[in-house]
């Protein structure tokens, strides 16, 4: 066990990892600690903004902020500093090796670039919304389309080249081109194997349980033993709601005042498969869910026939959060339902197979602050904590306020 | 269209889980009635008219169970405590190739082996080495196979303590067969019958040639009952009676004694306000069925081989046995029929005069019998004084024989009785178990008058027998201890009818097969034993064994032959297995090496992590080929999958139909 570090990250996900791994590339000395078995346990990463799909109606302005900083471009930006090794953009063409004859890692995560189409009935009645959305994004510089009956079903993923579309057709969907989505799993794993690699087994502990600050340093039990880390310089603790328990029982003892966990949303992501293969070269938004289909690496001739849908299962408003978890809202009667609307009502499918279905929670933090996700020191004494938030969401956005935070510290 | 979807709760669920037969079983029955009478509300979840359709765990205890009906309501069920009955596995250890043409499943090829015209010779290979492996390849031996190998890839000798293995491996071995340790790599088909089988041994890669490879594993047995995570009233209850309790008695007693305990582990996790007397009832459950399911486990597991040793009829006094007049000759696959096993030449005619159809008569050599007349009623049992005649009735397949012995002692035998078996000289054999009492004989009980030389009454006692002592056990007696050997756990299925042959055209091209039989069955007789014909899934939706039928794409699971019927053959449905590695998910083309690079990549400790980063069982086949190969990579990776339960939304299709919404 090193016995001292500069640096003690404390989380669950991938935030942690990337602030870890700009702390080691300025030099400093970095200890991270995760009380779950399983690195990426809690899962708090979205490949994508899901809060896009509710805001377009609800709340345009934020909907077109999200959506400009959708961009592939962005995506790349923010990703490929520090990513130990390459972050491909996807490939237009199916076993394209890659443009202007360079070659593709076909191991490496990739940035994809779908369209966004949101498909609303003909005769809806906030389609005047989606048709000033339209404006304000051709203002934007997003390039958006408008498409009305076939032509914007046929778009959606899981409709594309099915016949018998019948009554489905009279819709009207408003396209985005080349929104940006992430191979989650390719990026996180990727980073974990270097900054294992860094750390070696005694810098980086999964599954620690009893963690407590004690003065100088933290103390926990790892693989049946106590464990104190000295701290030089600050603890960081990356809040999820995983942590959040934990969280409060700290501040409690260091008797922080309005410490209040934000509110949670709650997600339904099911996975269904398919009969027929998929294009996913478009994410559709259908009412307030997000469909695509999974993939991951590059796109294949093949396609895919595993169809992501995730649909957000309601929230826990702060303050309530014990009581909330006793009930989660998930996998509720309005989410199959939802699930028919898709695959019956749009996709005319007469079946469909659900492979898999996961909750997932991340913060609401635009429910806490005005401002979002906001920092907060638990202790100003030896050692210093911090508290930080924005550590769940979309991937390029936690890895971004990931890498802001080290740049503050290093 | 849309769902109707009703929400309800219960304190206790119990869900089938896929490819579970028997509903409600055994085990459930126990579980629910025990639940019951402590006052929990207890649902039952699969059987024909409620599907289980998924389990979304909550945090803390309990899940979500989405059913659906069989008028097409989706129900969101909450349960404070979930039960999923798991169907045990039979699924080798997967190689390339391994979901090619030309693995035959033991189900099947036990089922093929029937017919004396499907070739096994001149060689055979069978995966795995349990009993029914070795039980399989002695018959092959028997039946004038040149060359049967055992294979067994990851050789645990140790962990073979079934009932009855080293009498098996013993047999297997000196009528010829090998057993072989050693790492199948690749399968060819190169011919109808015959297959380039590759394997990997300490001394490199040997290639084989054989007629059939046959899967015949796993057979390590799993605690039976899991609990994940622990404190979460999420378990798994193992089925081990999935056949009649006629077939297989140790299994129902042990799938009952295991949900006994765990019902009353549920009840005292869910009922803490338990008054004295309950909770003195629920602890008695508890007492008996922990020492019950540890007298059975013992049982099933404990080897008896020492008792064995010198024990056996010699060859050729066995052989001299089987050819003889009285006994059966076609016993197997037939009836329960008497054996008169009597080769003295002496006058006593007892059988014979008691015989109501006289299907036991008298030439040269002895006595003659009649098998085909014969009756099984018993009589000769108890006009025998010596114990000479006895009712054996032996099915190809299953794991115990039921023999009929006469009993004349003073304390009569009850049904479910542990028993101790002795041969022909009075030695101790093994076990059995009393499944039923067919008569009692004699003047005093008011039946067939039994001769007045024969102390009466005479019990006839109906055991089940392992099947490797149905031709050495010919005697009982009341064991010392409880704890004793048996032997089950081996593959069980059932035979069909032999019918008319009708003419079909299969691939254009005409043959005859059996009527009215499924059509995979009868793909089988032809030849074509796919992959996904062998999964025997209940209810066809696994979806792997489609085939076009007249036009029409249908399942041949679920699809009887009809003359004239036209069926086409495609590609097969699952997808194309890793060409250079071995594939773990072959829906997907997911690899071992892939799933454990994802591993160490990760450093995953947990199965649902591996689960949820590799995407294996998210195929066609819903995790039907790659649980229990998934399971054995996660235990090879250190990781603890001994109690991991797979409570993904697992199985079938919902299917849409019109209702309204509520």
């Amino acid at each position: 066990m090193r016995p001292d570090s500069e640096f003690v990250l404390l989380g669950t996900g991938l935030a942690p990892l990337v602030t870890a791994a700009e702390l080691l590339a300025a030099g400093r000395r970095v200890v991270l600690i995760n009380p779950e078995p399983d690195f990426f346990a809690e899962d708090s990463e979205f490949p994508l903004d899901p809060l896009v799909a509710a805001d377009v109606v609800s709340d345009p302005a934020a909907a077109l902020r999200r959506l400009v900083r959708s961009s592939p471009e962005r995506a790349l930006s923010v990703l490929r500093p520090g990513f130990p090794g390459a972050v491909e953009s996807w490939p237009t063409e199916p076993h394209a090796t890659g443009a202007g004859g360079l070659r593709r890692d076909p191991t490496a995560p990739h940035v994809r670039a779908r369209s966004r189409l949101w498909l609303r009935p003909a005769r809806a009645v906030d389609w005047p919304s989606f048709e000033d959305f339209y404006l304000s994004s051709l203002d934007a510089g997003l390039k958006p389309q408008l498409a009305e009956g076939l032509a914007a079903v046929r778009r959606f993923p899981g409709a594309s080249g099915r016949s018998g579309l019948g009554a489905q057709t009279e819709a009207r969907g408003l396209l985005v081109p080349r929104l940006a989505d992430v191979d989650v799993n390719r990026y996180r794993y990727g980073l974990l194997e270097f900054v294992r690699e860094r750390l070696g087994p005694e810098g980086l502990l999964c599954g620690a349980t009893q963690i407590g600050f004690i003065p100088d340093g933290v103390r926990f039990h790892f693989e049946g033993r106590a464990r104190t880390v000295q701290i030089r310089d600050s603890a960081l603790v990356f809040w999820t709601p995983r942590l959040t328990t934990w969280v409060l029982g700290q501040a409690k003892r260091f008797e922080v005042p309005q410490l209040l966990p934000p509110g949670i949303r709650f997600w339904d992501q099911w996975t269904l498969r398919s009969r027929e293969a998929l294009d996913p070269a478009t994410v559709g938004v259908f009412e307030e869910m997000t469909v695509w289909g999974e993939l991951e690496g590059a796109p294949d001739a093949a396609g895919t026939d595993l169809l992501t849908v995730l649909r957000p299962g309601g929230g826990v408003a702060p303050g309530s959060w014990s009581q909330g978890l006793l009930a989660p809202p998930i996998a509720s009667g309005e989410s199959i339902q939802s699930l028919s609307r898709i695959c019956g009502d749009l996709l005319a499918w007469n079946g469909f197979s659900v492979r898999a279905h996961r909750a997932r929670m991340v913060f609401d933090w635009e429910s806490w602050s005005s401002q979002g996700p906001q920092d907060r020191i638990l202790s100003e004494a030896s050692p210093r904590i911090e508290l930080l938030g924005g550590a769940d969401g979309a991937l390029v956005d936690v890895v971004e306020r990931a890498r802001q935070v080290a740049g503050r510290l290093a | 269209m849309s769902f109707s979807v009703r929400d309800g709760k219960f304190d206790v669920l119990v869900v089938a889980g896929p490819r579970v037969v028997q509903w409600p079983s055994v085990g459930v029955r126990a579980l629910a009635r025990t639940c019951a009478d402590a006052g929990l509300t207890v649902g039952l979840i699969g059987g024909d008219t409620l599907f289980a359709r998924g389990v979304a765990p909550l945090p803390g205890t309990g899940a979500w169970v989405i059913a659906e009906d069989a008028q097409g309501r989706v129900h969101r069920l909450h349960g404070r405590a979930v039960v999923k009955l798991a169907a045990l596995s039979s699924r080798p250890d997967p190689f390339p190739g391994a979901w090619s043409e030309g693995l035959l499943p033991l189900t099947t090829a036990l089922w093929l082996a029937r017919d004396e015209r499907f070739v096994f010779a001149p060689a055979t290979a069978i995966l795995g080495s349990g009993n029914g492996a070795l039980r399989f390849g002695s018959r092959l031996l028997e039946r004038g196979v040149s060359e049967v190998m055992c294979i067994e890839s990851h050789t645990q000798w140790s962990s073979k303590r079934f009932a009855g293995w080293e009498v098996e491996r013993r047999r297997f071995e000196m009528a010829g067969g090998k057993l072989i340790e050693a790492r199948p790599l690749s399968l060819t088909r190169q011919g109808p019958v015959k297959i380039e089988f590759r394997l990997e041994d300490a001394r490199g890669i040997r290639v084989l040639e054989v007629a059939r490879v046959v899967s015949a594993g796993p057979f390590a047995p799993g605690p039976g009952v899991r609990e994940f995570p622990p404190g979460s009233s999420l378990f798994e209850l193992d089925q081990t009676a999935p056949n009649l309790p006629g077939e297989d008695i140790e299994g129902h007693q042990l799938e009952e004694d295991r949900a006994l305990l765990l019902a009353s582990r549920i009840v005292r996790r869910l009922r803490s306000e338990l008054g004295d007397e309950e909770r003195e009832r629920v602890e008695r459950i508890a007492r008996r069925s922990k020492s019950a399911v540890r007298r059975q486990e013992a049982h099933r597991e404990e080897p008896f081989l020492v008792a064995y040793q010198g024990k056996w009829t010699a060859p050729a006094d066995a052989k001299r046995i089987r050819s003889f007049s009285g006994v059966p000759r076609t016993v197997e696959f037939q009836k329960k029929t008497a054996s008169v096993e009597c080769f003295e030449t002496i006058g006593c005619r007892e059988c014979q005069r008691v015989c109501p159809v006289d299907a036991i008569q008298f030439g040269k050599e002895g006595r003659i019998l009649d098998e085909q007349a014969c009756t099984a009623c018993g009589f000769c049992l108890g006009a025998c004084p010596s114990g000479a005649t006895l009712m054996i009735d032996e099915r190809e397949g299953r794991s115990s024989v039921e023999l009929t012995l006469a009993w004349r002692g003073d304390h009569l035998w009850k049904t479910g009785e542990l028993a101790t078996l002795v041969n022909r000289r009075g030695e101790v054999l093994g076990s059995a178990r009393v499944t039923g009492i067919i008569a009692l004989l004699g003047q005093e009980a008011g039946g067939m008058p039994v001769p007045t030389s024969v102390p009466a009454p005479v019990q006839l006692v109906q055991l089940a027998v392992p099947g490797h002592l149905a031709w050495e056990a010919r005697g009982l007696r009341r064991p010392r201890s409880a704890a004793l050997p048996g032997d089950s756990g081996m593959t069980a299925y059932a035979s069909g009818g032999l019918e008319g042959r009708v003419e079909v055209t299969l691939n254009g091209e005409k043959r005859l097969v059996r009527d009215k039989v499924n059509l995979t069955r009868a793909l089988f007789e032809t030849g074509w034993n796919r992959a996904g014909d062998s999964l025997a899934c209940p209810d066809g939706s696994c979806g792997l064994c489609s085939v076009t039928v007249d036009g029409v794409k249908r399942l041949a699971c679920r699809t009887r032959v009809h003359p004239r019927m036209a069926i086409k053959l495609e590609a097969p449905a699952y997808g194309t297995p890793a060409p250079l590695s071995s594939a773990l998910c072959p829906c997907l083309g997911i690899s071992r090496e892939q799933v454990v690079e994802k591993i160490r990549q990760g450093d995953l400790r947990s199965p649902d992590a591996v689960v949820s980063v590799t995407g294996v069982g998210s195929g066609r086949c819903h995790g039907a080929l790659c649980c229990e190969p998934l399971r054995r990579v996660l235990d090879e990776s250190g990781i603890d999958a001994r109690d991991w339960i797979d409570w993904r939304f697992p199985w079938v299709d919902w299917k849409l139909v019109p209702g309204e919404r509520e």
